[in-house]
């Protein structure tokens, strides 16, 4: 237990130390791209650089970021001159819910539909939901978020087109109105994954010793697939859900690109434009974070889920 | 006012966050007087990224300025002439150095303080002392700014600035930006601002929308709407659809390629031309840094180059014809300012003749079909680059690269990110770049970017000669019209320093791309361009739209959007976190109550078999 951890907080700190660099291997000049094509004096963009603290040595540079990060400091974006804290605060929100609701979403409805069509292997609910399964986990998540737009947002126009909510201030219905056509996108994109998984993984277990035992033992069939079959087969389901419980916090780009939802996404492409260094490093480090965080949760969990992994 | 920032960098989407920023607490102007409570909504793909005249760089943020605030001096609609905004009247010296300007004495501060010279004094001041980076141009050149009384203010400069009476500056309230020393400035959020405009920021909703509501007692009158919303896109598509449903009234940048899809006689298309421009950039090579080939150093290799170049293709294939094929380099927004190569002096595209002046020149072709220098060595094959922030360099490049195979010369081509492609341009490693430029209205800065002083000279100094192009009767022009105060003299200055450009070919300008906007005809009258005929509806240099739009009456009682018509609802912001909240619990319910249901009806299921 006390290893996982320090092994998550060495992940964490080699995560800060590779952000930093990674995004200046690429040389570039982000006082230069704010002002590109704009008549701007030396002194002034120079004077710019010594604030931002673009003057200093890399070594330097990295020793503020490194200090100022520890104590908590993300550091002020370029672009809007408005801390990152806040910055990535403000847009947390709607990431979160829009992808975690669809997490939670494609995970149920995969999870349902994997169990039900391993369970009856080979009839036209099998086969037609693993065909589904193929054709949406496959085809591109925007590609269907276009889809869905043409259709319900130009077609019926019984949705909106984008955005989170209407700025007349619709309220509650309003935003869930919103809600509906990214969180559809995302969910029909994403629940393909963990039905193919949980059918596969079930169909592992059909025939092991111990489900013969518990139908022998009169048990009714829902029984012996909640009780005895599923639990054995749900592992890999776990894994892949916590994997995805990681990525909630990156959001969707294309996504949230389609349906101009203001979410961590569409701020880390924006900020990859300037590049706002102190941006993608606060960004990555909140999404990295998050997935060594489930990582962790995970492992932990893993011992109860299965007795055989150890967690000690 | 608007200045641009190249192309790639104005289509940067400025997507963003997520809560709504608190504003509008102060007194907002509430909705009476002349305006109506009709409420136009603007669709556009670039938020603001900050509300500070002082921090912001985005287009969107201009937009908001130029509806807040007031300058000296504004751009009139129709030929961006000097028109009466703070000044009523100006005058200059004699010798051009020193101007008069008459002040309004009836202006108000939204929060009720009276706008007067010296707040007028203070902002350029400050501008100029600070170096505002946004405004520095403009104001770099004063000697001394003053104000002899409450409604006067004069300014000096050293020598004579023809760009006067225009001082794009906004002005702003010195009661407010005094309690922001030179440290602070920046990063001061200004969301709740206190304006003179004739709109004001009432909400921002920070990646979603932001709202401006009419200024009821704004000296000019108040404007016919009660309420300018802009609403962000993350996408053209949405856009498009968003404008077709009545969900928004007008939308601006549009990609030019959905423009079949808006076609309807309720909609009316507009092909603005901003002055933006699009060239083939070679390294002519003067300057300390820098290894381009030597053979674009020759006038003629870089005129045979011009001639290879089909930019009537260009402009149907590669833009589907939402374009001009290129002249000289274009200097300004306002047409008058731009040269129109005469017929004989133009590079007709020609193979054959390019081929036959590189022949003629010594630039033999070697076995395998490239030239080479007309001493044997160093075959021409140029480093070709293009920046991948708009796809349609990649398409324009490998038209020029067909184009240039035919007359010998080979090309490696190479796609970079802008901020990859900024210090390779300024260290002069290539030798072709596509690449565009959007002047200002004042010709004089794109002008000086190809003057020898903008020549690099250590890669990193700032300086914008990305031709590395020098040349003495240029640089001599340039000098010249900065000074001229005799319209006509300095058109024609400007005109002859841009046929030295055309001839001399260090650039080959591509074409002029348009840009799409769209409005709802059937919804809203009195959008008028800027500058007449070429120019934009809105996102234009002062933006004359907004005071004269108004919302067409129905006869019909009322199409199937609501934004026209609709009251304009208090906004009830900050409820997107409850929201939120609330959201997910209904998410978790939902979800929790389906798999119950769909395992209560399976263990039915299974017991009647």
């Amino acid at each position: 237990m006390a290893r996982r951890v320090f092994a998550a907080l060495l992940s964490l700190i080699f995560v800060l130390t590779l952000n930093f660099f990674l995004f200046r291997v690429v040389k570039s000049d982000p006082v230069g791209s704010l002002f590109r094509g704009r008549n701007v004096s030396p002194e002034a963009k120079d004077r710019l650089r010594t604030e931002f603290g673009l003057d200093k040595s890399l070594p330097a540079q990295f020793t503020a970021y490194m200090g100022q990060t520890l104590r908590g400091n993300l550091g002020v974006s370029y672009a809007t001159r408005r801390s990152v804290g806040s910055e990535i605060l403000d847009k947390l929100g709607p990431t979160l819910v829009l992808v975690g609701i669809s997490t939670l979403l494609s995970a149920a409805i995969g999870v349902l539909m994997g169990i039900k069509a391993a369970w009856q292997r080979n009839s036209s609910f099998d086969r037609g939901s693993t065909a589904a399964s193929m054709l949406t986990y496959a085809a591109p998540d925007f590609y269907i978020g276009i889809l869905l737009l043409a259709i319900f947002a130009f077609w019926l126009r019984w949705l909106p087109t984008g955005g989170i909510e209407n700025p007349d201030g619709g309220g509650l219905f309003d935003q869930a109105k919103h809600l509906i056509l990214p969180c559809v996108t995302l969910t029909l994109g994403y629940f393909g994954e963990y039905a193919i998984i949980m059918r596969s993984s079930l169909l592992e277990v059909v025939n092991e010793d111990y489900l013969v035992t518990a139908r022998a033992k009169g048990l009714r069939d829902a029984l012996v697939r909640r009780r005895h079959a599923v639990p054995n087969a749900v592992l890999p389901v776990v894994t892949l859900f916590a994997i995805n419980l990681g990525f909630v916090l990156s959001g969707s780009i294309a996504v949230e690109t389609v349906f101009s939802w203001p979410g961590l996404g569409l701020a880390t492409s924006d900020a990859l434009r300037g590049p706002d260094y102190p941006m993608l490093q606060g960004l990555f480090l909140v999404f990295s974070g998050a997935i060594i965080l489930t990582n962790l949760a995970t492992d932990l969990i893993y011992g109860y889920l299965d007795p055989r992994v150890s967690t000690s | 006012m608007r200045f641009r920032r190249v192309v790639g960098a104005a289509l940067a989407v400025g997507i963003m966050a997520g809560a709504t920023i608190a504003v509008g607490s102060g007194p907002a102007p509430a909705a009476s007087g002349g305006s109506s409570d009709a409420v136009l909504t603007v669709g556009t793909k670039q938020d603001v990224d900050s509300m500070n005249p002082v921090a912001g760089v985005l287009l969107s943020s201009y937009e908001v300025w130029n509806m807040q605030y007031n300058v000296l001096v504004n751009f009139k609609a129709d030929d961006l002439a000097p028109v009466p905004d703070i000044a009523t009247s100006w005058s200059a010296s004699p010798d051009g150095t020193t101007w008069t300007y008459k002040l309004r004495t009836d202006m108000q501060w939204s929060d009720g303080e009276a706008l007067t010279a010296d707040d007028v004094v203070y902002t350029l001041t400050r501008a100029r002392d600070e170096e505002w980076a946004n405004f520095y141009p403009f104001v770099s050149g004063f000697t001394d700014i003053t104000a002899p009384d409450a409604s006067t203010v004069v300014v000096t400069s050293a020598e004579p600035n023809p760009n006067l009476p225009f001082i794009p500056v906004y002005i702003l309230p010195e009661h407010v930006w005094k309690k922001y020393d030179k440290k602070q400035v920046a990063s001061f959020p200004n969301t709740n601002p206190v304006t003179s405009g004739p709109f004001r920021l009432t909400q921002w909703d920070k990646g979603s929308f932001w709202e401006m509501t009419a200024n009821p007692d704004y000296y000019a009158g108040a404007p016919k709407v009660g309420t300018v919303r802009f609403r962000v896109f993350g996408n053209d598509e949405a856009m498009a659809g968003a404008l077709r449903n009545g969900e928004v009234d007008a939308v601006h940048d549009l990609n030019p390629q959905l423009e079949s899809t808006i076609d309807g006689s309720n909609i009316t298309p507009v092909e603005a031309l901003d002055g933006t421009f699009t060239q083939l950039t070679m390294n002519t090579g003067s300057g300390p840094v820098g290894n381009g080939h030597p053979a674009l150093e020759d006038p003629r290799v870089r005129q045979a180059i011009a001639h290879a170049i089909d930019k009537e293709e260009l402009v149907s294939k590669v833009l589907k014809g939402l374009g001009q094929p290129g002249q000289s380099v274009g200097v300004s927004v306002d047409p008058k300012y731009n040269l129109t190569v005469p017929a004989d002096k133009t590079y007709n595209f020609d193979i054959a003749q390019a081929n036959s002046i590189l022949d003629q020149a010594g630039y033999a072709k070697g076995s395998n079909g490239i030239r080479t220098m007309p001493d044997g060595t160093d075959p021409l094959k140029f480093r070709f680059y293009y920046p991948t922030s708009n796809s349609v360099y990649a398409r324009d490049v490998e038209f020029i690269s067909k184009w240039l195979d035919q007359i010998g010369i080979a090309t490696e081509v190479t796609a970079k990110s802008e901020d990859e492609l900024t210090p390779i341009e300024n260290t002069g490693k290539f030798d072709l770049v596509v690449w565009s430029w959007t002047p200002y209205v004042d010709p004089s800065p794109q002008l000086s970017y190809l003057t020898c002083g903008q020549v690099p000279e250590t890669g990193d100094d700032g300086r914008y000669n990305d031709a590395f192009w020098c040349n003495q009767e240029y640089d001599a022009l340039y000098e010249s019209q900065r000074v001229e105060l005799d319209p006509a003299q300095r058109i024609a200055q400007i005109k002859e320093a841009q046929q030295i450009l055309y001839t001399e070919a260090p650039y080959v300008v591509l074409y002029k791309p348009v840009t799409l906007q769209a409005y709802r005809n059937d919804r809203f009258t009195g959008f008028v361009k800027q500058p007449a005929d070429t120019g934009p509806v809105i996102y234009s240099q002062s933006d004359p739209s907004y005071l004269l739009v108004e919302p067409v009456v129905s006869t019909s009682g009322g199409g199937s959007g609501d934004s026209a018509s609709g009251a304009n609802d208090s906004d009830d912001g900050g409820s997107s976190s409850t929201g939120i909240i609330i959201g997910l619990i209904v998410a978790v319910i939902v979800i929790g109550g389906g798999g119950y249901l769909i395992a209560r009806r399976s263990r039915t299921a299974d017991e009647r078999e």
